[in-house]
């Protein structure tokens, strides 16, 4: 059914973004990037910030934290020249063309399946899974669905992940 | 301030609460590491005179990272995070002062499920995140 696409927030041309993927340059973790993520969120564990503790727990080297791969997921879009960035300071990112003045972060489900450490190369790769528009409240919404996925170095799969962006 | 438990939980039980208090300093913090340019999170003018809000806003993903740092605090040594879901239902600024809770809702054969809020501390039900992280239990966990 053809909705009036005047009272919706995407434009016509978004529905061919679905599909559309990206591979972001790899990401080197270092035992440095994990403490900062461990500062800024206040985790304390020492396998996370020291590598004799992490050693002696039975890891190859500093752990990261679950969570992590969150300033992953954030950083890799985002390295993109200052000029290109929105006057809000966001980025692009992916988005598909709306008419949309503010995004919001909607629904994150995330599974673990291998731990990630100090000296790995995360590659994520994010694809526009579905898009919906709904009326709200507040009025016409879209939810833009990805999914995201992170290699490492051998290309198994460490973090898997569906992210929904709100645009209204 | 650990929040290990001293032994397996069982559905029904809850968990040891988590106080949170984001200031604008941890916020900055967490933009900086996650590379987040946007001004709502560090920008007060910009966040409460041209969008609004009381403050500049805790980051969703924060919300979350704080969910799994007290998963993994819970059961350190004995469970592992499989996966977490979750999702924001109102806004958190710097200076608000929250409190974490879990409860164990579900038990299966390789671990159980915690649903987490995220809430204002003068209020329960002033929640802001709600989430729902399913541990495995490890094998060689002592009982």
């Amino acid at each position: 059914m053809k909705q009036d696409s005047s009272r919706n927030v995407l434009d016509d041309s978004a529905h061919e973004w679905v599909g559309r993927s990206v591979t972001y340059d790899s990401y080197p973790v270092t035992a440095m990037d994990i403490k900062k993520y461990c500062i800024a969120v206040g985790i304390e564990d020492p396998v996370h910030l020291d590598r004799d503790a992490a050693v002696a727990a039975g890891h190859p080297h500093v752990v990261a934290p679950a969570g992590y791969h969150m300033a992953i997921r954030h950083t890799v879009p985002n390295l993109i020249p200052l000029m290109d960035l929105f006057p809000d300071g966001g980025g692009p990112d992916l988005t598909p063309p709306s008419r949309a003045s503010r995004r919001m972060a909607g629904e994150s489900s995330m599974s673990f399946h291998s731990d990630i450490h100090a000296g790995d190369v995360i590659t994520v790769t994010k694809t526009i899974a579905s898009l919906e528009e709904k009326v709200g409240r507040a009025g016409p919404l879209a939810f833009v669905t990805y999914d995201l996925d992170y290699r490492d170095a051998d290309g198994r799969s460490v973090v898997t992940e569906t992210y929904v962006r709100i645009l209204r | 301030m650990t929040l290990q438990l001293p032994a397996w939980p069982a559905v029904g039980d809850d968990l040891p609460q988590k106080p949170l208090a984001p200031t604008t300093v941890q916020l900055f913090l967490y933009s900086s590491v996650t590379w987040n340019p946007h001004r709502i999170h560090y920008d007060t003018e910009f966040a409460t005179e041209v969008e609004g809000y009381g403050g500049v806003l805790v980051q969703g993903p924060l919300l979350g990272g704080w969910i799994l740092q007290a998963a993994q605090e819970w059961f350190r040594g004995v469970g592992r995070v499989a996966t977490m879901r979750h999702r924001s239902v109102a806004t958190a600024v710097a200076g608000d002062s929250l409190v974490l809770r879990g409860r164990v809702t579900d038990a299966s054969s390789d671990g159980l499920d915690v649903e987490v809020s995220i809430a204002k501390t003068e209020d329960e039900d002033a929640v802001v995140c709600r989430g729902t992280v399913h541990i495995e239990r490890k094998a060689d966990a002592d009982e």
